[in-house]
């Protein structure tokens, strides 16, 4: 079925990714200009480590709004949550008579 | 042809008798637990080719019907039943198998027995072929969950707890009012019979609230986007061995209740813009609020959700290869989302820390570990060959066909869910840490080593899953009239 979709080959996918990691390890392996290894990611040295917590900083500063709205609806309080479920309780209802009432056979 | 209920009736027996073998012997708990999961599992398998002949209703007490006449219970197995049931098997020898070390020996009776109960539940669920009996059946399953996601007793698992306890049993009284209704409207219960019937009598407004009300409980226990609220919490409280046995269950209950109620007793086979909505929003909410968790199971179960707006997704858009990209996804989701439970578990239970932000450096310590983390975080994140990346390439090309907007969002979430999991592998595994801890037993490796090797093979060869056991199921699901006249025959004379 996947040859209907596409091309797929099994040799040609590993050796690709093999190939991959290779240059990735090759990439890694050589030798650091000093201006490089300065540079640092989360769980290296203590005193320059960047969080994961921080390490999307720019992308979820500028989407805040969205992963703040996203994180108050995720608060832990059971009463919230079964707010939302009956909201989705009436929302759905209100599409799924819509859709009767319009004569759609597939929801 | 061994009956259906046999694997349900054996996983049932050993719930009850592992506290006595307990009792007897407490060394021979986890070597009894791993026997009859194992047992289990092999005659689940052993069902194949039978599930493949079609669909073979076994009616409990030999009550099959008679001309005019529906009286029993019947199981009925097919290829998406046998699919769903064998990932339950699997899961279930895992989760034994894992849980030796990190369950220890003072309560290791009561987590067996627990983990036993919900794979019956959930077999129950997926062989039954009687909408009440489903229902049963999925009571047991919650009532276990309860029972396991408790099983640490901290306050964040109590807590966890009590909200799924709370919401599940709203969405259960949900779904028996449901189930109430559509009785009332068909005078009857067994699946295919009920779909008979309102098949002959069309959508009646009663038949469409019983629909609204099944819809709204089921849709609590496969979680999507926005009933999915008591899931983060209650599978990264659970022992680690545990939450991967649930989230291969949930697909066994949830999802698979779902498409079956929909497509068999609602006949609802086309292209749904209400479950392409809720995929699309699903795979969305989940991914965005996985980026910014520092909990390590938390962030996984973020992404569960999020994969399962993938399926939600492929299976609303109503077309053969949508359906098959959806099964062929829960297959691989379910072996790679349960690598990287049994990986984090096995991190965690090492280091002691649930906080990504405390952990570094532990691909040295923990190397296959690391492995297995890597192979599933690749999986999951679509990178070929790993098996996500097949599954998901059906649901692009599927998406493509319907929208190709769909495409573009699902090729978004896979590039976020990447981001999300190298900024974890990093944080985890890579550069330096205070944690110098050793690589974990045996019997937590192996079941990680195994699912590893289970997501490459299937990543390089997945024309073997998809012949064999996919596609009848897809075919199984998209064509509810055959589900309906094989379970009745025999009723009209």
């Amino acid at each position: 079925m996947m040859r209907d979709i596409g091309y797929w080959d099994a040799l040609v996918w590993s050796s690709l990714f093999i190939l991959a990691l290779l240059i990735a390890y090759l990439l890694l392996r050589r030798k650091k200009t000093e201006r490089e290894a300065d540079a640092f990611l989360c769980g290296e040295s203590f005193e320059y480590t960047t969080p994961p917590n921080d390490f999307f900083f720019g992308f979820e500063k500028t989407l805040s709004r969205i992963f703040g709205g996203n994180e108050r609806f995720h608060s832990n309080i059971i009463n919230e949550y079964v707010a939302w479920l009956l909201v989705f309780a009436a929302l759905s209802s209100l599409v799924f008579i819509a859709m009767y009432l319009l004569g759609v056979k597939a929801i | 042809m061994i009956p259906p209920i046999i694997p349900i009736g054996l996983y049932l027996f050993a719930a009850f008798v592992t506290p006595v073998v307990g009792r007897i012997n407490r060394n021979a708990r986890w070597p009894f637990a791993l026997l009859m999961s194992l047992l289990s599992f092999v005659l689940i398998a052993s069902l194949y080719s039978d599930a493949q002949a079609g669909y073979t209703p076994y009616w409990l007490g030999n009550w099959v019907p008679v001309v005019g006449t529906l009286m029993g219970i019947g199981l009925v197995l097919d290829p998406v039943a046998w699919l769903f049931g064998i990932l339950i098997g699997l899961f279930s020898v895992l989760c034994i198998m894992y849980s030796k070390e990190e369950i220890g020996d003072a309560h290791a009776t009561r987590y067996y027995s627990l983990v036993f109960l919900a794979c019956a539940g959930s077999l129950g669920v997926v062989f039954t072929g009687d909408l009440f009996n489903l229902f049963v059946f999925l009571e047991l399953f919650n009532f276990v969950c309860v029972g396991l996601v408790a099983y640490n007793g901290n306050e964040r698992s109590l807590n966890a707890s009590f909200n799924f306890l709370v919401l599940a049993s709203l969405a259960t009284t949900f779904l028996l009012v449901g189930i109430i209704i559509l009785y009332s409207v068909t005078g009857t219960l067994n699946i295919a019979h009920i779909a008979y019937k309102l098949g002959a009598l069309g959508l009646e407004p009663a038949s469409l609230v019983a629909l609204v009300l099944i819809f709204i409980g089921i849709g609590v226990k496969t979680s999507f986007f926005p009933l999915h609220t008591w899931m983060p919490e209650a599978y990264s409280s659970a022992p680690h061995g545990a939450s991967m046995l649930l989230i291969g269950m949930k697909y066994g209950t949830g999802l698979y209740a779902l498409l079956r109620i929909l497509s068999v007793v609602f006949g609802f086979v086309g292209t749904s813009w209400l479950l392409i909505l809720i995929g699309v929003v699903t795979m969305l909410g989940g991914v965005l609020m996985a980026m910014v968790q520092s909990d390590f199971k938390r962030m996984l179960s973020y992404h569960a959700i999020s994969q399962l707006g993938y399926m939600i997704l492929a299976a609303g858009l109503g077309t053969m290869l949508g359906m098959t990209g959806s099964l062929f996804h829960v297959l691989n989701h379910v072996l790679y989302k349960g690598m990287l439970f049994l990986a984090a578990g096995a991190v965690i239970w090492r280091t002691g820390e649930t906080d990504v932000n405390k952990m570094g450096g532990l691909a040295k310590y923990m190397p296959l570990t690391a492995l297995a983390y890597a192979v599933g975080a690749l999986s999951i994140s679509g990178v070929p060959p790993f098996n996500g990346f097949a599954s998901k390439w059906i649901i692009y090309n599927a998406t493509f066909q319907v929208n190709p907007l769909l495409t573009a969002i699902a090729l978004l979430v896979s590039a976020l869910t990447l981001a999300s999991f190298l900024k974890v592998f990093h944080a985890v595994f890579l550069g330096k840490g205070n944690n110098v801890v050793k690589e974990v037993p045996a019997t937590m490796t192996g079941p990680m080593m195994l699912l590893a090797l289970l997501c490459i093979l299937l990543g390089l060869f997945p024309d073997i899953a998809l012949q064999y056991a996919i596609e009848p199921a897809a075919k199984a699901l998209m064509n509810p009239g055959a589900y309906i006249s094989s379970v009745l025959a025999g009723m009209f004379g």
